[in-house]
């Protein structure tokens, strides 16, 4: 289609209240990486001042929706992405629908990105916290952050998540997905600091994240497959003993859907009879541990009759693994009064907007009930 | 019902603006080649406002990899990407699902719209 500007005036909040939510993925972003520059050692500035280093991007398309990665309405009039703006993210968020607490989940991060320049990219992960913490995390009640670190260079992500871990407002480990499995023996000590400080490890798609066949020559068949990775990471966290190892670890994923749960559970059931003996350092069923300690946000949501959702649900054998999730400010948000099914009982709604993520995320403040 | 949304001057080729015909939120659009359309200002989809998102020319293909211009005028949603037909209110991807749409005319310097 051809693009045409528009001389819309600005849409009026709806007072639209919706459930009460926590939201596990809000997107916040600089617009520049020379917005990290204050907060970034001196002796890396010149690699983006002078040099112009950018993040490795892999995935080859362009995204077809009206405002490409973001919702349209989200970008600012100057050409800044949406997610850029706190003013913008608090009305179109935090104050159009009924946010009590969202978490912010930032960009794609270093462990998303392919090996190399290391120490640089260390260094910008301590930057963007830094940033993270001074110019969202602090100004709004209802923000909490996430500590984002390079996977690549485990000893300094755990120093990063210790620097961090005492800032009452950081609750998550962030993790993006790239080429690897998080479940590789050299991430564990980034587990370890993760459960010691009684964060939850976030773990992300981005653009750097494939499908089983690479990224597909459309943008539509890569955004079909995300799932794909996602299933790829649970299942190296299981079989590679991470989350018996650290029991009481709990993982999020996120931006990947949940359909994909129940099928998961009983193949990997199926395979940890079969081939146990491969290995016995796995002490429980895949789907005990993952009913236990891995969580699901739920967007992109696909689109449920309530009858479905619930019968998804029962095939899980838990109604408390699944986490509402938005995804502000990207294209495919989820609306916290559209995206799931309103025939479903309160009691259920409101464990998936709002008491699983709230169990979950035991850093966050817990609700004050008058 | 009618409701004046705009003056006519007010409304450039390529442009939409949103408004209200009683209770219920409209855009308008003007094309590039100067028809004025109306529908509901709400995805069918998730509600997103049609009048924050794109309007435009149909895109379409018949063999993997073409793409041609198919002269539907279309309105795209912001979030999602949802593509109506503004002459019928269908979406592009299944014609029986439909927005409301409303008559649009240029009455003494002002844009009205009516059902």
């Amino acid at each position: 289609m051809t693009a045409s500007p528009t001389t819309a005036p600005p849409v009026q909040a709806n007072v639209r209240p919706g459930p009460e939510f926590i939201d596990t993925d809000v997107h916040e972003v600089h617009a520049s990486l020379r917005e990290l520059l204050p907060y970034l050692e001196p002796i890396w500035h010149k690699y983006i001042t002078d040099y112009g280093w950018q993040p490795d991007a892999l995935r080859p398309h362009a995204q077809a929706s009206a405002g490409g990665l973001d919702r349209l309405d989200s970008k600012l009039p100057d050409g800044r992405p949406g997610g850029s703006d706190f003013d913008l993210l608090k009305e179109q968020l935090l104050d159009e629908w009924n946010v009590h607490q969202a978490i912010l989940t930032g960009k794609p991060n270093a462990s998303g990105m392919r090996e190399g320049w290391t120490e640089f990219k260390t260094a910008l992960m301590s930057a963007y916290n830094d940033w993270e913490i001074e110019n969202w995390v602090e100004r709004d009640d209802r923000l909490f952050g996430s500590i984002h670190v390079n996977a690549w260079d485990a000893p300094n992500a755990v120093r990063e998540i210790d620097r961090l871990a005492a800032h009452p407002k950081m609750v998550q480990v962030m993790l993006y997905i790239g080429e690897e499995a998080f479940g590789a023996p050299q991430y564990h000590p980034i587990f370890e600091a993760a459960e010691r400080h009684g964060m939850v490890l976030g773990i992300h798609h981005c653009q750097n994240s494939p499908t089983a066949l690479g990224y597909g020559r459309y943008y539509a068949e890569w955004h079909t497959l995300i799932p794909q990775v996602f299933m790829s990471q649970v299942i190296s966290l299981i079989f590679n003993g991470v989350l018996d190892k650290y029991p009481n670890l709990k993982v999020n994923m996120i931006e990947g859907g949940f359909s994909y749960v129940p099928h998961l559970m009983w193949r990997a059931d199926q395979q940890y009879r079969e081939l146990r003996q491969e290995v016995p350092w796995v002490k429980r069923k895949p789907s005990d541990i993952i009913r236990d300690q891995v969580r699901f946000a739920t967007q992109p949501v696909e689109e449920f009759t309530g009858p479905q959702l619930e019968t998804l649900i029962g095939q899980m054998e838990s109604d408390e693994i699944i986490c509402f999730s938005t995804d502000y400010p990207h294209w495919d948000f989820d609306s916290p009064v559209e995206a799931l099914p309103n025939d479903i009982p309160e009691s259920l709604k409101r464990k998936l907007y709002f008491d699983n993520a709230a169990a979950t995320y035991q850093r966050l403040p817990a609700k004050v009930t008058a | 019902m009618k409701q004046v949304v705009c003056k006519t001057d007010e409304l450039h080729p390529g442009q939409m603006v949103s408004g209200k015909l009683g209770p219920m939120p409209i855009v308008v659009v003007r094309t590039q080649d100067g028809e004025l359309f109306g529908m509901i200002d709400k995805c069918l989809h998730q509600g997103g406002p049609l009048s924050r998102g794109q309007v435009g020319t149909g895109q379409d293909g018949d063999t993997c990899g073409q793409y041609f211009y198919d002269g539907r005028p279309i309105i795209k949603c912001p979030w999602h990407g949802f593509e109506y037909d503004l002459r019928t209110g269908a979406t592009l991807f299944d014609e029986n699902l439909k927005l409301q749409t409303f008559t649009v005319r240029e009455e003494d310097g002002q844009v009205v719209a009516e059902t």
